[in-house]
């Protein structure tokens, strides 16, 4: 044998070596197993009474996924300071993603900006334009507010008022009110854009004896403000797509909703999740559909399906 | 360009590749080939064999989902039938209650039912448990389960899954069932009519029952109406938005049994097993399933089991190769020792029976080589001797001194006539010694030669002897060696004629005897002693003073290396009474010869 043939099956029988101890011992690495991430999901708000569904999303989404969900509620309703400290608690806990429905998206990206935190965050409800997100799903706010305004065309005397709540509750309110009343100015419907609480514009319902429609575009408020202030004389319409809602609807308390698709914006929020904790890429921003549903329609199919998802 | 050279260098490599690479290449080559055909056609066949297991396997577990969806469903349609006829056939309903039979069975069997409901034909509600009044929208006449069980009244039917929206509820669930109805008779007095008995099941039951059964990743299990409508998906609303597609309208149409097909460019394998009553299918779906090994470590230990296999190999075949061609390579180093250095003639012979047989053969070609090489160069040395002895004879001073002075004596003395004929002897002496370089020439020349050289020498000797030359007829055309006849008439004139005083004698004869030519030379000179005819025919030179120093040995050694052991010359002699020396050489054509020879 040769010296060079003796030097190849010296390193041939060293890399043998090398490879049984990598592929049957511990001696080089021990075999990794998947990871579980840890995924916190903020809300504005202090329950999940108008969450369920997209919960629901986000869990089939993560169920093949070894993922944590971490489901984190505020003690009270839109509560800036209180989602504040929980995105800052989250951060300083270094959990791989958070998905976070922000009360304030400017607010949201200060404190991001302060914390220098390179966690990916994932931005649900949101449109505006979110520098530091990995990725924002939500509805078209254009649309919505396009449909609302045409499902009470559809529904209401032509001269009667419209009150058109701004709680001033960020952009996208702002954006579906703005789209409501140029389709209102087109069909030359009177309305009048009251900027208050929903209990506000209820002591003004209360001083009013002609009939009206109320647009309101907060979920929690239309329900809120439609029970306290049922009356033959006044009709409420808005965005919703929880059960509460649909029971608002179903017992005429509401009179028409636009839902939108709350359980793919939790399925793409917490897909987008995970695939910025497995660096995988993710979509800047995806946009979801929404459905308008009224009493009658309730329980069509495909209505059915979509508000009550299965699994 | 530099393809054409690779291929050139690569050629090259090829050429000059020793056996034990060859050998070594080739077994290499050959058992990773065979092993790689062996471990495909295995993997192959056992990868297909677990296919089919696995596919029987999930088979099995659709079976059991169809089972337990089919049990299920006749427990619960028991329940309905013993509600009708132990509680609702033998009740009159004008005066009494069945609410608590109701909310017992809705008790007994609170995981699977959500609600108990009697109604009239007209659709209002007589009995619901728990206690319920009907939804102020709600028209019980137009839901599918009152239509069905209007319709067909000796059934028991199953609807679609849907929400609950038939009883109020003070904290709205929205609760998915799957309403279960059969017509009932119902008795108010004498007077009995035709009622319809609601129980809604739990659609969460039918989810647990196939969510309890894994088949395995890549698979799930589905529920589908024969319509083709979604009972039960996994991901069922994915599907109803869009967001994926199910194949459930054509899986709808499968019979019982398992079915290959492509869908969304996937091949999959699709059992389908239908449940009675309902003719709902449960549907397995599989994805055609790949062994592949997951872990690093799993790939690594693949990787670690080639690199080992290819090391035993590869050192088994460089140990069987070397043990094969060694003793090859050792038989070619022995050839080429003997190239270098022929008298290095120890050829290898060990290895195999056939290279044994090989060295052993190719060390009796050396040997025979070397004889041969031998009898070369001896006819090649007596050649050139012959040829310098000749040419030593044909300018030997002293015989040429004596008879330029013989000429010039006669000359002197007026005898112009003999010195031309001794001039013109000498001349064609010389001419015939030099015969064009030829070995051979015709036996008339040589004795012409020997003529030449007597009569010269006649003269010298002043006529001390006289000679004869006698040439057989036949023998004329006959084929001699050059200059072998006047070394020996030399011998006869000096050692014979040199004290004879006029009385001496040379005879030179020639004749044929069968095959063979026979020529010899005979004096009557004083003969000679045993030690003389020794010496002369010893391979020592003999003493040239007066003769032309041409041994009888190099005249015999030339004849033996030209015809052969048997041919060459014998001294006869006996002192006193003369000398012969006989030449046998074969007896050969001149011409025909000379012919051949141009031929070749």
């Amino acid at each position: 044998m040769t010296r060079f043939e003796k030097g190849l099956y010296s390193i041939a029988a060293i890399i043998l070596v090398f490879l049984y101890l990598l592929s049957s011992t511990n001696f080089f690495s021990t075999e990794s197993t998947p990871e579980i991430s840890t995924i916190s999901i903020i809300s504005k708000e202090k329950d999940d009474l108008y969450r369920r569904t997209m919960r629901k999303g986000m869990e089939k989404a993560a169920i093949d996924a070894w993922v944590d969900l971490n489901f984190i509620t505020l003690y009270d309703n839109y509560n800036l300071e209180q989602q504040e400290e929980m995105i800052r608690q989250e951060i300083s806990n270094a959990v791989d993603a958070i998905i976070v429905m922000p009360i304030e998206g400017l607010h949201l990206e200060e404190i991001l900006e302060e914390t220098g935190s390179t966690i990916p965050i994932i931005i649900l409800g949101e449109s505006g334009d979110f520098s530091r997100a990995a990725s924002q799903i939500h509805p078209d706010t254009s649309l919505l507010g396009r449909d609302l305004a045409t499902l009470v065309l559809s529904q209401r005397f032509l001269d009667e008022k419209i009150y058109l709540l701004n709680e001033d509750q960020g952009e996208e309110m702002n954006q579906m009110i703005t789209i409501a009343t140029q389709v209102f100015d087109e069909q030359g419907k009177p309305y009048e854009i009251f900027a208050g609480s929903g209990q506000e514009l209820g002591e003004v319902l209360l001083k009013n004896t002609e009939s009206c429609s109320v647009l309101i575009f907060n979920e929690r408020t239309l329900v809120e403000t439609a029970k306290a202030n049922k009356s033959a004389s006044t009709v409420f319409y808005g965005i919703g797509a929880s059960s509460t809602s649909v029971f608002s609807l179903e017992d005429g308390t509401t009179s028409g909703i636009v839902a939108p698709d709350m359980y793919m914006m939790g399925y793409y929020g917490m897909e987008q999740a995970i695939n910025s904790v497995n660096r995988v890429g993710n979509e800047k921003d995806i946009l979801i559909n929404h459905r308008t549903v009224t009493q009658n329609t309730i329980f069509d199919k495909e209505n059915e399906v979509f508000l009550f998802p299965l699994n | 360009m530099k393809n054409q050279k690779f291929r050139e260098k690569l050629q090259t490599k090829i050429d000059t590749m020793k056996i034990q690479t060859t050998v070594f290449l080739s077994f290499t080559i050959t058992t990773i080939l065979v092993v790689l055909v062996v471990i495909t056609s295995m993997y192959s066949r056992f990868s297909s064999e677990l296919t089919v297991n696995t596919q029987q396997e999930k088979q099995i577990l659709v079976d059991q989902v169809k089972r337990t969806t089919d049990t299920y469903l006749r427990n619960m349609m028991k329940v309905g039938e013993s509600l009708y006829s132990n509680v609702i056939k033998n009740t009159d309903l004008t005066n009494n209650s069945i609410r608590a039979d109701l909310q017992l069975v809705l008790d007994m069997h609170k995981d699977n039912i959500l609600n108990v409901a009697l109604f009239d034909a007209n659709g209002v509600l007589l009995e619901a448990a728990p206690a319920a009044t009907i939804k102020e929208n709600c028209k019980v006449q137009e839901q599918d389960w009152f239509i069905a069980a209007q319709e067909k009244t000796e059934n028991t039917h199953f609807s679609d899954p849907q929400i609950q929206n038939v009883f109020e509820e003070s904290d709205p669930q929205y609760t998915w069932v799957i309403p279960m109805s059969l017509s009932v008779e119902i008795t108010r007095g004498k007077r009995t009519s035709q009622g319809v008995l609601l129980i809604y099941l739990r659609y969460n039951s039918i989810q647990e029952i196939v969510n309890n059964t894994n088949l395995g990743n890549n698979s799930y299990i589905y529920i589908v109406s024969p319509d083709g409508q979604l009972i039960y998906h996994p991901r069922q609303y994915l599907i109803e938005q869009s967001v994926e597609e199910e194949n459930n309208e054509i899986n709808a149409t499968y019979q019982d049994g398992v079915y290959q097909e492509t869908f969304l460019h996937k091949k999959r394998t699709v059992t389908v097993k239908t449940v009675s009553y309902t003719g709902w299918k449960i549907i397995g779906v599989s994805a055609e399933p790949t062994f592949a090994f997951s872990s690093f470590q799993s790939k690594i230990f693949i990787v670690f089991v080639i690199v080992l296999f290819v090391f035993i190999i590869t050192l088994l075949n460089r140990v069987i190769s070397k043990k094969v061609t060694m003793p090859i390579q050792y038989l070619e180093e022995s050839v080429l020792g003997i190239e270098s250095d022929l008298d290095d003639s120890r050829v290898y012979k060990g290895g195999t029976y056939e290279v044994r047989r090989l060295g052993t053969s190719i060390q009796g070609l050396v040997r025979q080589m070397k004889s041969l090489m031998a009898s070369v160069n001896r006819e090649h040395d007596a050649k050139r001797k012959s040829e310098l002895d000749a040419l030593h004879a044909q300018i030997n001073p002293h015989f040429l001194y004596n008879t330029l002075d013989i000429i010039v004596w006669m000359i002197e003395n007026e005898r112009p006539d003999e010195a031309v004929r001794v001039v013109t002897a000498l001349a064609r002496f010389f001419r015939i010694s030099l015969s064009k370089g030829q070995n051979k020439i015709p036996l008339i020349d040589e004795m012409e030669h020997v003529n030449n050289y007597l009569a010269i020498q006649t003269l010298r000797f002043k006529n001390r002897f006289t000679y004869s030359i006698e040439i057989g007829e036949e023998t004329e055309s006959l084929e001699s060696l050059k200059l072998i006849l006047q070394p020996i008439t030399e011998n006869a004139v000096y050692h014979g004629m040199e004290f004879m005083n006029g009385d001496g004698g040379i005879l030179i004869k020639s004749w044929k005897d069968a095959d063979d030519l026979y020529i010899t030379v005979a004096d009557n000179g004083l003969g000679m002693s045993r030690e003389q005819v020794d010496r002369l025919m010893s391979k020592e030179p003999v003493d040239s003073k007066t003769g032309s120093g041409i041994g009888l040995w190099n005249i015999n050694e030339r004849i033996r290396l030209t015809y052969g052991e048997n041919y060459g010359i014998k001294v006869e002699t006996e002192p006193d009474e003369g000398t012969t020396v006989t030449v046998h050489l074969p007896a050969v054509d001149y011409k025909q010869e000379e012919k051949k020879n141009d031929t070749f």
